[in-house]
């Protein structure tokens, strides 16, 4: 995310694409807030939701086409001139040339120069910035060269009118350019809209294209870095922003660095010179990486050993690992042991039926959870024979939040402490006192080894604080924050940071063994005084007010505390705001520099600057707010594993054929075979599964019903599980409100009570009528035994192993299937 | 869509009602007939009296037994509160049950022979009594159309209405009783059939009074719920029952046997008045509760 | 009498998010209730002894100023009425009105005859059969007397329930309306704001973004103790008839001997 939610309040136009007000509720406050403030609210859901109750616009779409969308508001901006050009021509890479080999979608019908169809990957050869002799990219400032990326943006989009918008989304064309008016209508210097999105965008076999493309759709409009800009992206839980910090990720080490794969990082030093870019703040990689070394090994952690690098596990393929493949790879025998810890993937995770098929096939199981979960009570699933599961099954229940220390990272990177308010129950534990206990005691079992493989987990520190098995999470805090592996004195000899001293920020971080630091991004979380008094500033609670209107004093964002990253965006190229109404951080020429010698001047504002503090506009890259890019400019241009800009494809199940272009589902997404016919796919309009269907949650469940389903307060919020479908449907099938139904995919069948609503409206899809239907997915076969509601069949059983390129995400937000009245 | 809720009073209630409303209007032809002639009308005040309290008896079980919480029954008369029907009417309860008690108690020790005449302390406690019967019989009337509900709040005659049917089912209790003591040339049984067909005539008056009433209200709701009792699900009942069977016929078999006298005629029609006092009251009850 | 107490709860800021309800269901310890089909995901369809706060869900196609379909969102509560039905008609005096103006039942005096719940105009007073009382919203009474507010206003994420003095909120609801007019919202309008107005003004009041029966509330509710003279004096008049009818009777045969 890189605004904050608070800031929503200064939008003058926001885009919820996803369910803001259902599933992000108290977030959702900043949008009420900014409506009472003028704002308009969009909202654009293939369903009639309650954010767009409180919307001024509904813009209905048909579920898997919001890249047609954006596509079409990025070409109307484009074409009607509503994009702000000065922020596009000097703050994106709009005016970088382009390789002349690279040819866009557009002309290779929907696919991009150097796709390999054997090996279903693209050759990025071509996708690349022409250099002058310098080496520094080649830009045209006035964007009419047709090798410059606006030019080719404009090429490529060139398809996706006004018309198409209304063929391929459903979206009438009045109500398209309704919404295209009034949000590309404000940009500019004194107005700014931002972008909410969530789940709704991320699972498709498009997802990150997906995000990317309302990205640059905002570069376009100047709202990246400004007040009220921004893209707001919504986390699916309270953590797991804080989650994906610290990368409980197959493919990523804390603070988004890259989990080394075998053949691509034998070494450290392949490793450095591979994954850190010669320009832009990530220079800085090796420093974060070591220390972040230094954090998993401590003093075992040398220059002489690679800071322990060879002790860490190395990724045999890119293509591996995550969710999906893991449970592939279990059905397939390939995984024999599984622990679970918080998840409930029986229910929660795409294919749910073929994940339960694979947890039958362990050796040995442990879930770790706050209730008896369907994960964990898998071996006697509905159909399921417990003699026939093999699978020795551990269950540890586990402490929620109220019953331990701890802090939550929200979606808009704030950290937050919590303290236990009570003593877990009898011999439940915390996640970090049974992951600690785990290790002392596997350490001890390790202990004798003398191979070299183990050495790094024998290193490892798994105690904080004094008592082994009540780790001290202040403690852990400190590790992630990092501190000093010895004293650290400046060049007159004077101790900077005496060992053990938490570092006060990341900029200290070295790539010399001196410093360590568990995820780079959180430096500063925590202080300390030379003399070992800690304050964390998670735990810091002095709201917002009319000086510090984004609440400095609240938690911690990271990084360093700012509240809206790349905000040297927020000022013109001169460093002065765009406009009064919109000002956030400027440029001071008047403030003293640095160091008393040094010229005045420094940027000042309303934030933490997201920039050297002390570069002056005029100065070498003083113009470039977007320090995280090798390049400093915001990618409108940006190669993925699926292109560089965003191309519609149909959802893998879809019941229409791809209007934009002959590809019909994107050429490099990933469909797993699964044997045993666990993982069949539907053709292009089958007439089996003629509806498309859209899954999602509701404010009153928790993801798959773990902390919802077995409270009764909760639970008795709904009925029971439920299809929504439109009148339409329901008069054409016979179906009356509240009656049992039967939703069907090529994958499982559940069975749910028709809801039938005037939210939901077929679309009308290249002249054809296309139902769609939408059916929650937190109900599995437990629950509150007096409430029968609260039990109910598994959504997932529905959905497909099918995943985006980049990240393996699945597409649970768009299939196919069909609906009998009844139960059949 | 209508939000409000029901009291949910059961069935026992309905036959308090009816009870109450019973021996409130036997109570007061008692006291009626022992004040304008004691010796003649002996066996109606006699009979009046014993029913009043018969009647009476099983009322205060009934509302103690359908309370929440019937050990607090005692609350009802801890407070005063002339503003609710309710906490009057249990008031009224009380002193009615006094003066039943007490002019029960009379009769029996006159019955006895254990005192002699007793007919001018009987007009003390008749006329005390004869208020609170007059009560007793028209609160719940009065306590329905100060309710929220749909059907009632907008009738208006409902303790009319009731009060009516108390007089017409006293008047026919009583008839039913001296004739089935045998005393059918007994002095007074006329008397009680002229006052049945005039409780009658009331009590038609006020159902057409509270039909009407309900029906120009203006308020949907009410109209609504008028039309569960009129045309819904309760027409049968009503119009049947409580109206044709329970009020016209046996006004009409009351109007031909003032002139020609027929015990069996009278008999038939108090039976005919007592089934459709408690179907008036029940069907009420039952409609205005959906 | 301290400064009324009031609860402001601005529909056009809901968005049904039901934190209220669960809110006043854990303060309170209510117990849950098997929910019944309502067709939306309102639940349940009215107030229970066991649901003090409850969200309504009310789809109203072309309800929206462009003339889309406006899903109304609404999360009820007892109004504590200045001139409450219940209150007047509680026979033991288990209803009282405190120092603040709410209107709370002494569940130590209630002995459960149930007139007060078909006294209410809103259907809120609700019948525990476990405690054999009367039970409703106190607007959380403990809470407001440690300085807490109601759980309800405390759990709600976009200030549509506001809960303060009634004579600050008053003025901010009439601001808000005009405000909401201004934008395009034609029907917004308060409920219950007006002292002088039904039932004595309500002390939980209203903005509704349509007329109140699209709510499903009473147009103009009428406290039921106002007809207790008319029907008193039908009654009376009924008493006279009968009186007068049985004299007639009596008097008749008096002097014409069977």
């Amino acid at each position: 995310m890189t605004t904050n939610l608070i800031d929503v309040q200064n939008a003058d136009v926001i885009m919820a694409t996803s369910n803001m007000a259902e599933n992000h509720p108290v977030g959702f406050q900043w949008v009420m807030k900014a409506k009472e403030r003028g704002a308009k609210l969009i909202h654009v859901d293939p369903r009639y939701t309650r954010t767009s109750a409180a919307a001024d616009l509904h813009v209905p779409l048909r579920s898997g086409t919001n890249i047609v969308f954006f596509g079409g508001l990025i070409r109307y901006a484009i074409e009607n001139n509503l994009y702000f050009k000065d922020y596009v021509v000097h703050y994106t890479n709009a005016s970088f040339l382009i390789d002349p080999a690279f040819r866009t979608a557009t002309d290779l019908d929907g696919l991009f120069t150097g796709y390999d169809p054997a090996k279903k990957s693209y050759d990025r050869a071509s996708w690349k910035y022409q250099l002058d002799g310098e080496g520094n990219p080649r830009r045209d400032l006035t964007l009419k060269d047709p090798h410059s990326v606006f030019q080719l943006l404009r090429r490529h989009y060139s398809r996706y009118t006004v018309d198409m918008v209304e063929k391929v989304c459903g979206i009438p064309k009045a109500k398209f350019e309704e919404a295209a008016k009034l949000f590309c209508g404000n940009s500019g210097p004194d107005k700014t809209g931002t972008i909410t999105y969530a789940l709704n965008l991320t699972q498709h076999t498009n997802g990150v294209e997906n995000i990317r493309s309302l990205c640059m759709l905002q570069l376009l409009l100047g709202n990246i870095g400004r007040p009220g800009g921004g893209v707001t992206a919504l986390r699916g839980h309270a953590n797991v922003q804080g989650a994906t910090d610290l990368e409980l990720l197959y493919h990523e080490l804390p603070g988004y660095m890259a989990m080394p794969l075998r053949d691509a990082h034998p070494d450290l030093k392949t490793w450095l010179e591979k994954e850190t870019p010669k320009g832009g703040f990530w220079v800085n990689k090796p420093k974060f990486f070591v220390s972040l070394l230094k954090a998993f090994y401590g003093d075992a952690a040398t220059k002489d050993n690679e800071y322990g690098y060879q002790w860490l596990p190395k990724r045999a393929s890119a293509d591996a690992y995550s969710h999906q493949h893991l449970f592939a790879d279990m059905y397939a025998g390939k995984i024999k042991g599984f622990l679970a810890d918080g998840q409930n993937p029986a229910v929660g995770g795409p294919n749910a039926k073929l994940a339960r098929a694979a947890m039958h096939k362990l050796d040995w199981m442990v879930v770790v959870d706050i209730f008896l979960t369907e994960t964990a009570e898998v071996w006697k699933a509905p159909g399921t024979s417990p003699k026939d599961v093999k699978t020795e099954m551990f269950f540890i229940p586990a402490a929620p939040a109220a019953e331990k220390d701890g802090s939550l990272t929200n979606t808009m990177r704030l950290i937050q402490w919590h303290q236990k308010a009570v003593d877990p129950p009898g011999m439940v534990q915390t996640d970090a006192q049974f992951f600690c206990t785990l290790a002392h005691r596997l350490q001890k079992l390790y202990a004798g080894s003398k191979k070299e493989r183990d050495k790094g987990f024998l290193a490892a520190n798994f105690k904080f604080g004094d008592k082994p098995d009540h780790p001290d999470m202040v403690q852990v805090l400190k590790e992630v924050n990092g501190f000093a592996t010895e004293d650290i004195t400046d060049k007159d000899g004077k101790v900077v940071y005496r060992k053990g001293q938490a570092l006060s920020t990341f900029v200290h971080m070295t790539d010399d063994g001196k410093t360590a630091g568990g995820c780079w991004i959180y430096t500063g979380v925590l202080t300390e005084t030379p003399d070992g008094k800690l304050t964390n500033k998670a735990d810091a609670r002095k709201p917002a007010d009319d000086k510090d209107y984004l609440g400095h004093g609240w938690g911690f964002a990271w990084p360093a505390n700012r509240r809206i990253i790349y905000n040297r965006a927020a000022a013109d190229l001169k460093g002065q705001p765009w406009s009064e109404k919109k000002k956030l951080i400027w440029w001071d020429p008047k403030a003293p520099g640095a160091k008393p010698e040094d010229k005045p001047g420094k940027w000042v504002g309303l934030d933490v600057p997201d920039f050297n503090a002390f570069l002056a506009p005029d100065a070498k890259n003083g113009d470039k707010p977007f320090i995280m890019r090798a390049d400093l400019v915001g990618g409108l241009f940006g190669p993925l594993n699926d292109g560089p800009f965003p191309e519609h494809y149909e959802p893998i199940e879809s019941p229409v054929k791809n209007l934009l272009s002959k590809t019909q589902n994107n050429p490099v997404a990933k469909i797993w075979k699964v044997a045993d016919q666990k993982n069949e796919l539907a053709p292009v309009g089958s007439p089996d599964y003629p509806y498309v269907i859209t899954t999602y949650r509701l404010t009153e469940h928790h993801l798959s019903g773990v902390m919802s389903r077995y409270l009764p307060m909760l639970a008795e919020l709904h009925h029971s599980h439920f299809a929504e479908i439109s009148h339409e449907l329901a008069k054409e099938l016979g179906i009356q409100n509240g009656e049992k139904v039967t939703v069907l995919s090529p994958r499982g069948k559940v069975h749910v009570t028709a809801m039938v609503t005037n939210r939901f409206k077929p679309f009308v899809i290249d002249g054809k009528t296309i139902h769609q239907i939408g059916v929650p997915w937190h109900w599995g076969w437990n629950g509150v035994p007096q409430l029968p509601g609260s039990r109910g069949d598994i959504t997932n059983d529905l959905s497909a192993t099918v995943g985006d390129p980049n990240v393996y995400i699945q597409e649970t937000k768009a299939f196919v299937c069909n609906v009998k009245k009844g139960v059949v | 869509m209508t939000l409000l809720q029901s009291p949910h009073w059961p069935f026992l209630i309905d036959v308090y009602f009816f009870l109450g409303g019973l021996a409130g209007g036997a109570f007061v032809i008692a006291t009626v007939a022992n004040l304008l002639d004691s010796r003649r009308f002996r066996d109606v005040v006699r009979v009046g009296y014993y029913l009043a309290l018969a009647a009476l008896i099983p009322c205060p079980i009934i509302l103690i037994v359908d309370l929440g919480v019937p050990a607090r029954f005692m609350n009802m008369v801890l407070n005063f509160n002339p503003l609710s029907p309710m906490s009057m009417g249990a008031w009224a309860l009380l002193g009615f049950s006094a003066c039943a008690f007490l002019a029960a108690l009379m009769t029996l020790l006159e019955d006895t022979g254990r005192a002699a005449n007793l007919s001018g302390s009987k007009v003390v406690v008749g006329v005390i009594g004869g208020f609170f019967g007059f009560f007793l019989a028209a609160y719940p009337g009065v306590l329905l159309g100060v309710t929220a509900r749909p059907l009632w709040i907008e009738g208006h005659a409902l303790g009319a209405l009731f009060l009516a049917v108390g007089a017409s089912s006293g008047a026919a209790a009583i008839a039913l009783f001296l004739m089935l003591g045998g005393r059918r040339s007994a002095e007074g049984i006329g008397a009680v059939r002229t006052m049945l067909v005039l409780a009658l005539l009331i009590q038609l008056l006020s159902v057409i009074v509270f039909v009407a009433s309900v029906q120009m209200s203006g308020s949907a709701a009410s109209v609504r719920a008028l039309a569960l009792l009129t045309s819904g699900r309760f027409s049968m009942t009503f119009w049947i029952g409580a109206v044709l069977v329970g009020s016209v016929l046996p006004l009409v078999i009351g109007l031909a046997t003032l002139k020609r006298r027929s015990y069996g005629l009278t008999a038939l029609a108090s039976l005919l008045v007592l089934v459709g006092g408690f179907l008036v009251k029940y069907v009420i009850m039952a409609a205005g509760q959906v | 009498m301290a400064r009324t107490l009031a609860m402001f709860t601005d529909t056009s800021l809901c968005i049904g998010c039901r934190a209220c309800q669960v809110a006043c269901k854990q303060w309170n310890e209510l117990d849950m209730e098997v929910p019944e089909w309502t067709g939306s995901y309102q639940n349940h369809t009215h107030f229970t002894d066991k649901t003090f706060r409850l969200v309504r869900f009310i789809e109203e196609p072309g309800g929206k100023p462009n003339g889309d379909l406006a899903w109304l969102l609404m999360s009820d509560v007892c109004k504590h009425c200045a001139d409450a039905g219940c209150l007047n008609a509680c026979p033991t005096g288990a209803i009282y009105r405190t120092a603040h103006g709410t209107v709370n039942i002494n569940q130590d005096v209630c002995n459960g005859c149930r007139y007060c719940v078909s006294a209410c105009p809103f259907g809120v007073v609700s019948f525990n059969e476990k405690t054999g009382t009367a039970s409703k919203c106190t607007f959380c009474n403990d809470r407001i007397h440690n300085g807490l507010g109601p759980a309800c206003a405390k759990a709600c994420p976009t200030e549509s329930i506001q809960f303060g003095f009634r004579d600050e909120l008053v003025p901010r609801a009439q601001k808000r309306v005009d405000k909401l007019k201004a934008m395009g919202f034609k029907e917004a309008q308060l409920y219950g704001a007006e002292s002088n107005g039904f039932l004595g003004g309500l002390n939980a009041f209203f903005l509704l973004l349509g007329k109140p029966t699209v709510y499903g509330l009473p147009d103009n509710p009428k406290l039921p103790q106002k007809n207790l003279f008319v029907d008193s004096l039908l009654s009376i008049g009924s008493a006279l008839l009968v009186g007068i009818g049985a004299l007639v009777a009596f008097r008749q045969r008096s002097g014409d001997k069977e």
